[in-house]
């Protein structure tokens, strides 16, 4: 937990509106959610008053992941055919991609290589929670996607520590979000966690963001920070946007357990990552449009 | 100057002077490049796990350093290369501290190794093993394969 006097991080969490804004259709279609009681209706309405992100839910709902049958033409049809909790996941996905695609100088990130990062995680998360039998494959996908979401915030806020950081980890001895925590206070996580709950995303999202590293500080009954926990390691592995930290992290032995993960488990994610890559279309037409 | 990306389970060649192959962001991943002196032709691809044994079907054999190295070097002479008068480096291979279910890195390197020993190949240079991400980078106007972890000072190999 960061220290409640912490000042640097009271700044930063006080901009993070400024910052990183919700935009109000988004914002306004995940207060709806949170009461089960809402009509469908008022989703329908909220979300058809935003052509651009009306456009982008619909391009998610006739993807292959969701396998329908024919397509699927009407916002309205949409949130009949996949509920509103998948609706908004997807708006929420619908945003994030344009959030991420930024170049990160303080953490050796180009603009493809946070991307892609973060589109790998998201993926890779998805894959275990449906290996899971996970109810809420899509938060966790969500979840994968905005992991990091707080180094767009440190990079951009934070610039001068940054270099303090950076020389803390090239002494050695600490990985990358350790040396954050020693320089700062925080690390990404906390701050991803705070831009999550000025969001007002669920519980669990602010909690996998925050512990994503340290998968251990979560509640016990959070299953979905584990998959981002590892998710986010193999991923780096691969390659797949690593930038300052390379593969530097510690695996949880606890995430290997609650997901009872094997060596040959980890090899088919990798190839399951590497067949999505080829055929996920929603990269493509996220980052055109 | 045209950048040729070699990205996650592909190999590219080219035999222009103006070109340069990159390999972005190697994690445990190898890329392997070569390059003929005489003919100017230089090969990279970049590799992503040591054994093909997990999948069913052989329809990616470059992601895998036993089938993807046979591949890669039979395309390199059937483009004109000359074993004898290329030089063979590789770069990546990190692996994470503390999991031996992750050091797939070390068996990416022993894995690429063993398969160019079939060819009665080594490598002559390389940048291999660690935490750290990397660049591979083959210059063709310079003949000069390097490589760079972030943050740090270009190898030449």
């Amino acid at each position: 937990m960061v220290d409640k006097d912490n000042i640097l991080y009271a700044r930063i969490v006080n901009k993070i509106t400024e910052l990183m804004p919700l935009p109000e259709t988004i914002q306004k279609i995940v207060d709806l959610t949170r009461n089960p009681d809402t009509p469908l209706k008022k989703i329908s309405d909220a979300l058809e008053s935003d052509e651009a992100m009306a456009t982008k839910v619909l391009k998610l709902a006739n993807s292959s992941f969701y396998g329908f049958s024919k397509q699927v033409k009407t916002i309205s049809h949409a949130v009949v055919c996949l509920g509103f909790n998948t609706i908004k996941q997807m708006a929420l996905t619908a945003h994030s991609f344009s959030v991420l695609d930024k170049q990160l100088d303080g953490y050796y990130l180009d603009r493809g290589a946070m991307f892609q990062h973060s589109f790998g995680t998201a993926l890779a998360s998805r894959l275990l929670a449906t290996k899971m039998y996970y109810p809420n494959a899509e938060e966790v996908y969500l979840m994968g996607l905005l992991h990091d979401v707080g180094k767009v915030i440190l990079n951009q806020f934070a610039e001068q520590e940054f270099n303090k950081v950076i020389e803390e980890y090239n002494k050695g001895g600490l990985m990358f979000y350790e040396a954050e925590r020693k320089v700062l206070g925080f690390d990404h996580g906390d701050i991803g966690s705070a831009v999550c709950q000025k969001w007002n995303l669920s519980d669990d999202i602010v909690e996998t963001i925050r512990c994503h590293h340290n998968p251990e500080e979560a509640s016990a009954g959070n299953i979905s920070v584990h998959m981002v926990h590892i998710a986010n390691i193999i991923v780096s592995i691969m390659g797949l946007g690593i930038g300052a930290g390379g593969v530097d992290q510690k695996i949880s032995e606890k995430s290997l357990s609650v997901l009872n993960l094997k060596e040959e488990d980890i090899s088919m994610l990798m190839m399951s990552i590497m067949d999505e890559l080829e055929n996920d279309e929603t990269l493509a037409s996220f980052r055109n449009a | 100057m045209a950048e040729i990306r070699v990205k996650l389970a592909e190999m590219r060649f080219s035999n222009k002077s103006e070109d340069t192959l990159v390999a972005h962001g190697l994690g445990a991943c190898i890329a392997l490049a070569i390059f003929d002196r005489t003919t100017s032709l230089a090969g990279m691809i970049h590799i992503v796990m040591p054994s093909s044994d997990v999948q069913s079907k052989n329809d990616h054999p470059v992601r895998f350093a036993d089938t993807g190295v046979p591949v890669f070097l039979k395309e390199f002479m059937r483009l004109g290369g000359n074993f004898a008068a290329c030089k063979i480096v590789i770069a990546g291979g990190a692996n994470m501290p503390s999991n031996s279910i992750f050091n797939i890195g070390d068996q990416n390197v022993l894995a690429v190794k063993k398969a160019l020993s079939k060819f009665n190949l080594s490598v002559s240079g390389e940048d291999i093993g660690g935490n750290n991400g990397r660049t591979l980078n083959v210059d063709m106007k310079q003949g000069v394969i390097s490589s760079r972890v972030f943050g740090c000072p270009v190898i030449v190999l």
